[in-house]
């Protein structure tokens, strides 16, 4: 079973290197081959919005940087983990970056879930995913916003399952995040084995 | 306060050939007709180097509103309207912080466009730009939600015909409310947040078939399912 960290960790602001490397080792623990990519130290280009990806390369990114390899190593994983900053309640613009790239994994095809339209799969199998938001402060407002925006991705995603938390970085308890990697990873791979 | 000058931030990489163009230049069109001063900037270029942003920001800095029309890409932000809207962040709060009486009072509204025909997609990002004028300690306007964008993408309101005519009626309502500082209107999120096309099935069959076209006008008509990363093993 393989694992993909994306680390969305700003040029500045909070440093998340800590919390990588727990939610990297709890994975280890669960038998997981993990794998990081420090978002901000790769060469990833703004989405063109172009749609390329599905009508002229179908599945590739005609931006020929490492977003291509990003969305390669994404598909390949059975979990994923998106680590970022909370920003107005959404992502760091590094992790950003990357997902707006992540489009020619989808399929160009509409199709009706739960009574709105979204796009087909392009893949037999899509990652669960975890996704845990670092704020400076405790803000509910923020964290519901995050949680409701992962929630969207996960159907927009395919995830087979998805699991949202919020740590504030005051009061960040490595205990708790290893408790909600460790938990997140056994029922991801119970939906895997599904 | 009276608003003497806005600025319209594009947030869509398509500049003038998008759906958020349309949109933002509309209301923008409006506006100047109640002799507010307006300037258009498209944030994927304004703010691609440090100088840039620098002049990004004074420009930002002058207007009393900010519009801002983007599209919704992954449910949220487009990644460079982020970049853009926290340097505006950081920029209001270290004002606010060192220089209190400096720091303007400025007005800020949203145009979201979704490829989806359901309005209702653009809410959360919705959600997020109301967050952000909140830390940036803007006056918040609201948020027009607009589905089906691809039926707009880069088009003149006066070349789509009736399609367009809620749209319109919105988006002049909005103007009306904006010129007087005020938060939209219920008629302006109604009319907005209509379907372009009353059908959705009729809007899904012609994008459909739309990817179909380009595809095989692209040659690549038999390769638009292709999986190029199934089961690749990549190494680092």
């Amino acid at each position: 079973m393989r694992a993909l960290i994306l680390n969305g960790e700003e040029l500045d602001g909070i440093t998340l290197e800590q919390h990588s490397k727990t939610i990297s080792k709890e994975l280890q623990a669960n038998d997981f081959e993990v794998e990081e990519i420090l978002l901000k130290e790769k060469e990833i280009a703004d989405c063109l919005g172009c749609f390329d990806c599905w009508v002229k390369t179908p599945g590739i990114c005609i931006i020929d940087d490492y977003g291509r390899e990003a969305a390669a190593r994404l598909i390949n994983s059975d979990i994923l983990i998106f680590l970022t900053p909370v920003v107005f309640g959404s992502y760091s613009y590094q992790l950003k970056k990357a997902l707006d790239r992540m489009i020619p994994l989808i399929s160009p095809y509409f199709k009706k879930v739960k009574g709105e339209i979204h796009h087909k799969k392009r893949y037999p199998k899509y990652p669960s995913l975890l996704a845990i938001g670092i704020i400076e402060e405790t803000n509910e407002q923020t964290s519901r916003i995050f949680k409701n925006l992962v929630e969207r991705n996960s159907i927009n995603f395919h995830s087979p399952h998805f699991q949202t938390e919020v740590f504030a970085e005051t009061d960040l308890d490595y205990q708790e995040l290893k408790d909600t990697v460790n938990q997140f990873s056994k029922k991801a791979g119970e939906k895997n084995d599904n | 306060m009276t608003i003497k000058r806005a600025v319209l931030l594009i947030g869509s990489p398509k500049g003038n050939n998008s759906s958020s163009a349309s949109l933002g230049s509309y209301l923008l069109s409006k506006l100047e007709k109640y002799d507010i001063e307006t300037e258009a900037l498209h944030l994927h270029s304004e703010i691609r180097t440090d100088a840039k942003q620098t002049l990004f920001l004074e420009k930002v800095e002058e207007a009393d509103l900010i519009i801002l029309a983007a599209p919704l890409y992954v449910d949220t932000l487009p990644a460079k309207v982020i970049k853009a809207l926290s340097l505006i962040a950081d920029q209001r709060k270290k004002l606010y912080v060192d220089d209190i009486k400096s720091a303007k009072n400025q007005s800020f509204a949203v145009i979201v466009n979704c490829g989806f025909p359901e309005a209702e997609q653009n809410k959360t990002a919705l959600k997020v730009y109301q967050e952000f004028a909140r830390e940036a300690k803007l006056k918040y306007l609201g948020g027009i939600a607009v589905g089906m964008g691809g039926a707009v993408s880069g088009k003149a309101f006066s070349e789509m015909g009736g399609m367009a005519k809620d749209l319109i009626e919105g988006l002049d309502q909005a103007a009306d409310d904006i010129v007087r500082n005020h938060y939209l209107s219920n008629t302006v999120i109604e009319k907005t947040s209509k379907p372009l096309i009353s059908q959705k099935w009729l809007y899904t069959l012609v994008g459909n078939l739309n990817w179909r076209f380009q595809a095989f006008k692209n040659g690549v008509y038999r390769k638009i399912n292709d999986q190029p990363y199934k089961g690749e093993r990549l190494n680092d």
